[in-house]
């Protein structure tokens, strides 16, 4: 038996039972017994996913105002024009035309004079309310300002540093027995179907509103494919030198930075596949 | 008399009036309305903004120990929030309404800090320009780039295809993008870690002593420019790529233990350049690794 009739046996009869033949293959090759062995490892992993969950509510806003968008599902229509017309004609029989007149110019002079002296100013607290009457002085005029040196290295940089996440942490130098290490399977080809957020949870409006973005959905888009296509040139380098650890270091981090896109455009909640 | 009053003339320009001002009125007209406010501060302060729609920052410095926060948005579109806590001040802007326009949910802050100021700055497609300012700071962009100059601290640079313009800055720096490129200028940085997935990598300047300097790309390039002056180990290692050692006469033969035979190849460099105080790692996938003298 050759390793691709071996590969076709899995294929239709999956890892349980393995025909003698097959059995006799996989103890004479190492490639199959470590094909199977990732095979395993997969399957091991999927199990441990979570099963399929609901998904949020800014999914359901965001495709609605996609169709919305596109035509495919409009409003629903709350007044008709005749229900309209009989508003109006109940309303005239109350006032003369004289007394709406009156009244309308008088409400939008009020409407007109409120907006006019009450701008709606950006949500203060309390706190920011009470720094606010300060005298200012001028500010600075930036772009007149000769530059100045770059202050002392030595008295800048402090021991504190900004609290990292887990994402941001460096890569250990990886070591080609690190047994974390799994190959990835040319089925993580994860598409990308439009995303308006970035980074994390909450990066919404607070109403669960998304933005839309062209240029944001564009430059994600492209960046999957960039990472996913370069993942895939790195595993097949690795088929060829497993033991290339620099090459090894670039999949973890093209990983890591795929894992990371993922991230945010499932937080930011559009779409993906 | 009445009749006068509500002649239809006179009405007329009431009501004409009454529409004029009221067409008139920015937040009636949906259009971008700036908002400064000030916030004074005791020490060191931290300013965390978190830009969720589109815009830009522009963070500068002044000698006044107050945060002045300027930002331009319409406020039917945009909700922005600020808080001062203590020292700390939190700005955040959202979305109110979806939107398909592009350019209708932005928000562009224009912040003046003290010079000690801590950073935390996040937006999806603006760039973020920093200038004169020391302090740790934290930039992310998602698709916008990131200019710093005469910056120092512990900076933090994170892009998806934002590319970073790194101007006189001094500390320690790290960038990570998948498509963006990084322009290193005439730095005072003792600790660099630059990483891209398909950008380039441009570093001109010195090489500070025990300093450490890592420049990865997997498909860009990756050039370094030094001076005379300078004191460094090199290895410059690439896998399918090419190392350009266009500073031959410069690079020796690495004296320090481990690396007793200098070795020159297509793929892996070893090398010192005056006494080696500095340490610089330069590696690519595919993309070629340039090494050049400034002149």
């Amino acid at each position: 038996m050759q390793c691709k009739e071996f590969v076709s046996v899995l294929e239709q009869q999956g890892l349980s039972v393995l025909p003698d033949a097959a059995q006799d293959h996989l103890a004479a090759c190492a490639a199959c017994q470590d094909f199977l062995g990732d095979l395993s490892a997969i399957v091991v992993t999927a199990k441990e996913f979570p099963a399929e969950i609901d998904p949020p509510q800014r999914i359901w806003v965001s495709l609605r105002a996609q169709l919305e968008a596109e035509g495919l599902c409009k409003h629903p229509v709350g007044i008709t024009a005749e229900a309209s017309s009989h508003w109006l004609e109940s309303l005239r029989a109350w006032f003369s035309p004289r007394t709406l007149a009156t009244l309308g110019v008088g409400l939008s002079l009020m409407i007109a004079a409120f907006l006019q002296f009450h701008k709606s100013p950006a949500r203060v607290t309390p706190s920011a309310r009470l720094a606010t009457p300060q005298v200012q002085p001028d500010l600075p005029k930036l772009a007149d300002q000769t530059p100045t040196p770059p202050p002392q290295v030595a008295s800048t940089i402090r021991p504190t540093q900004l609290p990292v996440t887990a994402k941001t942490q460096q890569l250990k130098p990886l070591q080609a027995s690190d047994p974390s290490i799994v190959p990835l399977t040319p089925s993580e080809n994860i598409q990308y179907a439009g995303t308006a957020g970035f980074g994390g949870p909450g990066d919404e409006g607070p109403n669960g509103h998304l933005v839309s973005n062209p240029e944001l959905d564009e430059s994600m888009r492209t960046n999957l494919r960039t990472v996913n296509e370069f993942i895939a040139e790195c595993e097949a380098h690795l088929k060829k030198h497993p033991h290339d650890t620099l090459a090894r270091e670039y999949l973890q981090s093209a990983i890591q930075q795929r894992q990371e896109l993922i991230d945010a455009i499932l937080d930011s909640g559009r779409s993906e596949q | 008399m009445m009749r006068w009053i509500f002649g239809e003339r006179t009405v007329l320009t009431v009501l004409g009036v009454g529409a004029l001002l009221l067409g008139s009125s920015p937040v009636w007209g949906g259009g971008p309305e700036t908002q400064e406010q000030h916030f004074v501060v005791k020490n060191r302060p931290v300013v965390v903004l978190q830009n969720i729609v589109n815009g830009r920052i522009e963070v500068k410095s002044w000698k006044n120990p107050e945060v002045v926060v300027t930002s331009t948005y319409s406020p039917s579109k945009v909700e922005v929030d600020i808080e001062q806590a203590g020292d700390r001040i939190d700005i955040s802007s959202s979305a109110l309404t979806d939107s398909t326009a592009p350019h209708d949910a932005e928000a562009n802050f224009q912040l003046t800090v003290p010079e000690q100021t801590e950073l935390q700055l996040k937006t999806q497609t603006g760039l973020i320009l920093v200038e004169q300012v020391s302090g740790d700071m934290k930039l992310q962009s998602f698709a916008g780039d990131v200019h710093l100059k005469e910056v120092s601290g512990y900076i933090i640079v994170r892009t998806s295809g934002g590319s970073l313009v790194c101007t006189q800055c001094a500390g320690k720096l790290e960038f990570t993008s998948i498509s963006g490129h990084a322009q290193i200028l005439q730095p005072a940085l003792t600790n660099v870690n630059l990483m891209t997935t398909t950008g380039n990598i441009t570093y001109d300047g010195d090489f500070l002593r025990t300093g450490i300097y890592t420049m990865n790309s997997g498909r860009g390039l990756v050039e370094v420019r030094f001076s005379g002056d300078d004191s460094f180990d090199l290895k410059a290692q690439t896998i399918l790529g090419t190392v350009d050692n266009q500073a031959t006469e410069y690079v020796k033969p690495d004296t320090h233990e481990g690396h007793h035979k200098r070795k020159f190849s297509n793929s892996l460099l070893f090398g010192t350049v005056g006494q080696g105080l500095a340490k610089v790692e330069l590696s690519s996938y595919s993309g070629t690794i340039r090494i050049l003298k400034r002149n």
